[in-house]
């Protein structure tokens, strides 16, 4: 497993002092970061906000206003159309009408960058589109007309394109916005695997904090006046800064087995000392989310929390700490 | 049901040629002056009428269809035709102003030229063609917006029915008689000596479409998708304004302006084969304009002696026949699910 956060192989995707929006108007001003292979960063913020705007200015489908999008150090308007869509793929929130068209060649479309003159399909292009049937499990669905299916099937199909189109960069405008909660669960694990296992960096946008701090490792929180942060998704909770928009005290993390207080990871051995259950599992994630960073070290650590005061972390041969935010902690902890 | 159609396909295109051959042997046979072998009449007439004719149908009829799917396509519209950029209003504008506005213009004089009275319909209908489409180049270099170019078309075909409007106020009541005999469409017009022209420029134009396949599935699924899959928007879309303007403009200016084919055609090809793939779409859809312009032909014979004009052929079956088959197809895919 080689998913890096923080990893020596530079980022694939560097945004600087970037600045969106339409015409003259901008809606974002000054944007900048960095993101990694592996990495998955959701972009939040309310309607009306930017969000989409972001996420198509990163795919190149608007211009920015000024600053610059570099993938793999390269500017984005350097590549040519075909090369750049073999870099990042997209998923939009519009619902295209496709009339007779059957679901098989709609996911098909996705191979698009790929396929010969007349599109026909290699046998490579038949395996990659039949792995991505069995990750979204919709072989039930791939000899039906795509006009005729629910918008969450529709939904997936889409999903389907867009990940047939196999880019190292993957952005998603709201796709979880047809989904019901099973459905939801199991993007999430596709998520989690697309990101783990074949190390795409993604994109997503959402208003689904359950989504956020489940599946995604950064968080780019995007408030109404034009102002924004990025941090980890944990981080946001602890701080209770966007209270009202975010924490109901009854926050509940669906299909959770109640697990011990130990986290382990190679030679890493942390025992969870956390009084609000909830708040234990939201560290326990936090760490699991970032393990090929920390199973390097080779220590054991108390950490303690209690509720509205910070973390507090007892090594066995070093000083204890205290920290307010999880991103540090988990900074503090691989620097040994 | 749908698994079988996609095993059927060869079997279906079979049937559409085999169709397609009948019926052009039907309307070769079929007229007012009857065939006998060794009569040299015979051979003029096959040489001079009835083979210019039928070609003229089959292929009038598929670069119609053609045109038809490809601006489907295009706007994503399923009420798109080859009239919707406005080709076939600068057509007719161009033949109202040669018939009935001969007399008040200084170029009247031409007339009196032999070659000019033979082809000056179609003269003046592909002058009214190609200034139509230069402007929409220009406008398409333009303009980003699909939607303000269809309701330009709209806008065009409003103002060009307009003036013809006043101009037939002013004509002659021959004048009249030809120019809505034109506004009729039919396939007669197309005589041996224009027919490698009409057929080399069809021919090619039908041959880039089907280049254009590949591209065209993607273009279903809205101008963004297609652009983050590597297409350019820009390359495409004056592409296929060209290519649209070209064949029905083509048609348009030796057929007149012959109504509903380049609309229906495509649903008919897309409920019959279910699918959305260009690839067999475009031929699909060329044979099938083909089989309906031949089928309105051989019909219009029938009722000899007088024929039919073309249009109401097409308006009096074309419509109904579709709405039988979309409600009918509706229904099958209802009991599929």
């Amino acid at each position: 497993m080689n998913s890096k956060i923080i990893t020596s192989n530079g980022p694939i995707l560097e945004i600087s002092k970037l600045s969106i929006g339409y015409e003259k108007k901008p809606i974002l001003k000054d944007l900048s970061f960095k993101a990694f292979k592996g990495e998955v960063l959701c972009v939040m913020g309310s309607n009306g906000s930017g969000k989409s705007t972001l996420l198509k200015t990163l795919s190149h489908l608007i211009d920015p206003l000024s600053g610059s999008i570099k993938i793999k150090g390269k500017k984005i308007e350097s590549f040519s159309p075909l090369d750049f869509a073999k870099e990042v793929s997209v998923l939009l929130t519009e619902r295209p009408s496709l009339g007779s068209m059957k679901v098989k060649e709609v996911l098909s479309l996705g191979r698009f960058p790929y396929t010969s003159f007349w599109g026909s399909m290699s046998l490579a292009d038949e395996s990659i589109i039949d792995d991505i049937i069995d990750l979204l499990k919709i072989r039930n669905l791939i000899n039906k007309t795509y006009d005729t299916l629910s918008d969450g099937q529709k939904q997936k199909v889409l999903l389907g394109r867009t990940l047939a189109q196999d880019t190292p960069i993957i952005i998603l405008d709201e796709p979880t916005s047809f989904l019901d909660i099973p459905r939801k669960v199991e993007f999430l694990e596709n998520l989690k695997f697309l990101a783990k296992e074949k190390n795409k960096m993604i994109i997503l946008s959402s208003h689904d904090w359950d989504l956020a701090l489940k599946a995604s490792h950064s968080l780019l929180f995007i408030g109404k006046d034009g102002k924004f942060k990025k941090g980890f998704p944990e981080d946001f909770y602890f701080n209770k800064e966007f209270k009202g928009f975010l924490i109901k005290e009854d926050f509940k993390i669906s299909n959770q087995i109640s697990r011990g207080s130990t986290f382990q990871a190679g030679g890493l051995n942390i025992k969870l000392n956390i009084e609000n259950q909830f708040e234990k599992e939201l560290i326990f994630k936090a760490l699991e989310k970032r393990k090929s960073l920390l199973q390097k070290v080779k220590s054991s650590f108390i950490i303690s929390k209690e509720v509205n005061s910070p973390f507090l972390i007892q090594g066995t041969n070093t000083p204890s700490t205290k920290l307010s935010e999880i991103s540090k902690v988990i900074e503090h902890l691989s620097a040994f | 049901m749908i698994k079988d159609v996609s095993k059927n396909k060869i079997l279906l295109f079979l049937t559409m040629i085999l169709s397609l051959i009948t019926l052009s042997i039907f309307v070769l046979l079929k007229g007012p002056i009857p065939l006998n072998l060794g009569d040299p009449l015979t051979i003029d007439v096959l040489k001079e009428i009835r083979i210019p004719k039928v070609l003229t149908a089959i292929l009038a009829g598929a670069s119609l269809a053609t045109s038809g799917l490809l601006m489907q396509t295009f706007f994503q519209n399923p009420l798109a035709g080859p009239f919707v950029l406005g080709i076939q209003s600068g057509s007719s504008l161009g033949v109202a102003l040669w018939v009935l506005g001969l007399k008040w213009l200084p170029w009247s004089a031409i007339e009196k030229y032999p070659i000019f009275e033979r082809l000056g319909l179609t003269f003046s209908s592909m002058l009214g063609c190609l200034s139509v489409l230069l402007l929409l180049m220009f406008l398409s270099f333009r303009i980003s917006g699909k939607l303000i170019l269809l309701i330009l078309g709209l806008v065009f075909s409003y103002i060009s029915s307009g003036l013809i409007n006043i101009m037939s106020l002013l004509a002659k009541a021959n004048e009249l008689k030809s120019f809505f005999l034109w506004s009729q469409g039919s396939f007669h017009r197309v005589s041996f000596d224009d027919l490698s022209i009409f057929m080399s420029i069809s021919i090619i134009g039908l041959l880039l479409s089907l280049l254009l396949s590949k591209p065209l599935n993607i273009m279903l699924l809205g101008d963004r998708y297609a652009q983050s899959s590597g297409v350019s928007i820009r390359k495409i879309k004056f592409l296929l304004i060209f290519l649209t303007a070209i064949l029905s403009g083509l048609v348009t200016s030796f057929c007149g302006p012959v109504a509903f084919l380049g609309v229906l055609v495509p649903h008919l090809a897309r409920k019959i084969f279910q699918t959305g793939d260009h690839k067999v779409l475009l031929p699909s859809v060329m044979i099938l304009g083909s089989i309906i312009a031949l089928f309105s032909e051989a019909l219009s014979s029938l009722t000899d002696p007088i024929s039919l004009p073309l249009n109401a052929i097409l308006g009096v079956m074309g419509f109904p026949a579709l709405i039988i088959f979309l409600l009918k197809n509706k229904k099958q895919q209802e009991e599929d699910l």
